[in-house]
């Protein structure tokens, strides 16, 4: 199963002598990587860096990988690492602290430039997006990593278990909370915001 | 765990294709009769699609670039036969305890003193506690000396209440800095050469550098205060 994966395929390529298996890696996967990092970071330059720090040790690894996993599987375990590290580190100022990178649904309405149902359903899109962002910034780092690499990069529990390094009855624990924790409150914003837009009408 | 609990983990199972085919027919099920359950799993669902929709970020252009310039130096590295620190911070090393058993060999003024002689705190302490570096730890109160040492804005001092002789701690002005401020400050940067960084090592040759412009001075001009 593992052999069969194709990234596989392309590190043991590069690992054999092949140095554009390796530009094609970083161009398949490099930019998954940073979405991922940066929701977990939460500022951009940072997630580049560590994309950066994660593809080094990749290369690094030419003269003794071993294929014991996918290979995406093996990169988000060493960006889980380096994010982890990172956020133990003294906390610095980071974008998404600011109300700039937070989702702002006040904003929405001003880049609303049509009406009638589709502008609705663009602006429903534009909220929930919103509300997701803010939602996901808001619960622990284990369950947004465990939801991320679940939902989004839609790896088996087994797989989000060895890039978290944890076990699979951890994981489907860790998935199912964030899963539960976002929709619930997802669901408290769009009421406050409900009400906030009836006040305000009143 | 609540049936509530285990029912929405069920439900999120579910959703990950986390379970058995027969399980996951049971449950779908359960949901089309129940229309509690059915909105759970809508909104549970909602999430993930939710987290799908959001936009990747761009990335540098020159990302790769950069990645490439790091691989290239980080081989550079590998072939480097010692680090920098290797073969830099015994030499420093050599290089200042030689000017220090030198300067310590003059004598600084009419008459031969040493740290002790003249620092009252300092007599307290066991020779052999002071002269060796290695061991030598500074009181608490002298660390300020030593960074007035190692300044160059004068700093506030206190008037000392009481009738002592002169301590370290004392010295009012640049000029007035006598040897063993700046035997603390070599001292000082002895020992933080060990176990910090390279600007430590960059501080004492200024130190010593700056230690043996003053002894090559005429003796009259250090004593402008």
């Amino acid at each position: 199963m593992r052999d069969a994966d194709p990234d596989v395929q392309q590190m043991l390529a590069f690992c054999a002598g092949d140095d554009s298996a390796f530009a094609s890696l970083f161009e398949r996967w490099g930019r998954p990587l940073l979405h991922y990092l940066q929701r977990i970071v939460g500022d951009a330059a940072t997630a580049e860096e560590l994309v950066q720090e994660a593809f080094l040790r990749v290369h690094r690894a030419r003269d003794r990988y071993r294929p014991d996993a996918k290979f995406s599987t093996w990169l988000y375990r060493i960006g889980t690492n380096l994010a982890l590290n990172e956020l133990r580190r003294p906390r610095r100022s980071r974008p998404h602290d600011s109300a700039d990178e937070v989702g702002d649904e006040d904003r929405a309405p001003l880049h609303l430039v049509a009406s009638g149902p589709a502008a609705d359903r663009q602006l429903d899109v534009r909220r929930r997006t919103s509300r997701v962002e803010a939602a996901l910034e808001d619960i622990p780092e284990r369950q947004r990593m465990a939801i991320w690499l679940s939902a989004v990069e839609g790896m088996s529990y087994a797989e989000v278990a060895v890039a978290l390094e944890t076990t699979e009855k951890s994981v489907k624990s860790l998935v199912h909370r964030a899963r539960v924790a976002l929709a619930d409150r997802m669901a408290k914003v769009g009421e406050d915001g409900i009400a906030g837009t009836g006040g305000s009408a009143n | 765990m609540s049936e509530r609990d285990e029912r929405e983990e069920r439900l999120s199972a579910l959703i990950d294709g986390e379970l058995t085919e027969d399980e996951a027919r049971a449950l779908r099920d359960a949901v089309e009769s129940d229309a509690a359950l059915r909105e759970r799993l809508e909104a549970l669902e909602g999430v993930d699609e939710a987290l799908r929709s959001l936009e990747a970020p761009s990335m540098s252009s020159d990302l790769y670039e950069r990645l490439e310039a790091r691989i290239a130096r980080d081989a550079g590295d590998a072939e480097t036969p010692a680090s920098s620190w290797d073969w830099r911070l015994p030499l420093a090393a050599a290089i200042a305890a030689a000017l220090l058993a030198g300067w310590l060999a003059l004598p600084t003024s009419d008459e031969e003193t040493t740290v002790a002689d003249r620092s009252p705190e300092l007599q307290t302490t066991p020779e052999s506690e002071v002269v060796p570096i290695p061991t030598f730890e500074l009181p608490e109160e002298d660390t300020a000396v030593v960074e007035v040492a190692t300044t160059d804005e004068p700093v506030e001092t206190v008037e000392p209440v009481q009738e002592t002789p002169p301590q370290v701690a004392a010295s009012e002005t640049p000029d007035a800095e006598d040897a063993s401020d700046v035997e603390l400050a070599i001292v000082f940067e002895l020992e933080t050469l060990r176990d910090f960084e390279v600007i430590e090592e960059l501080d004492l040759l200024e130190a010593l550098l700056a230690l043996e412009e003053r002894d090559q001075q005429p003796p009259g001009s250090q004593e402008t205060s």
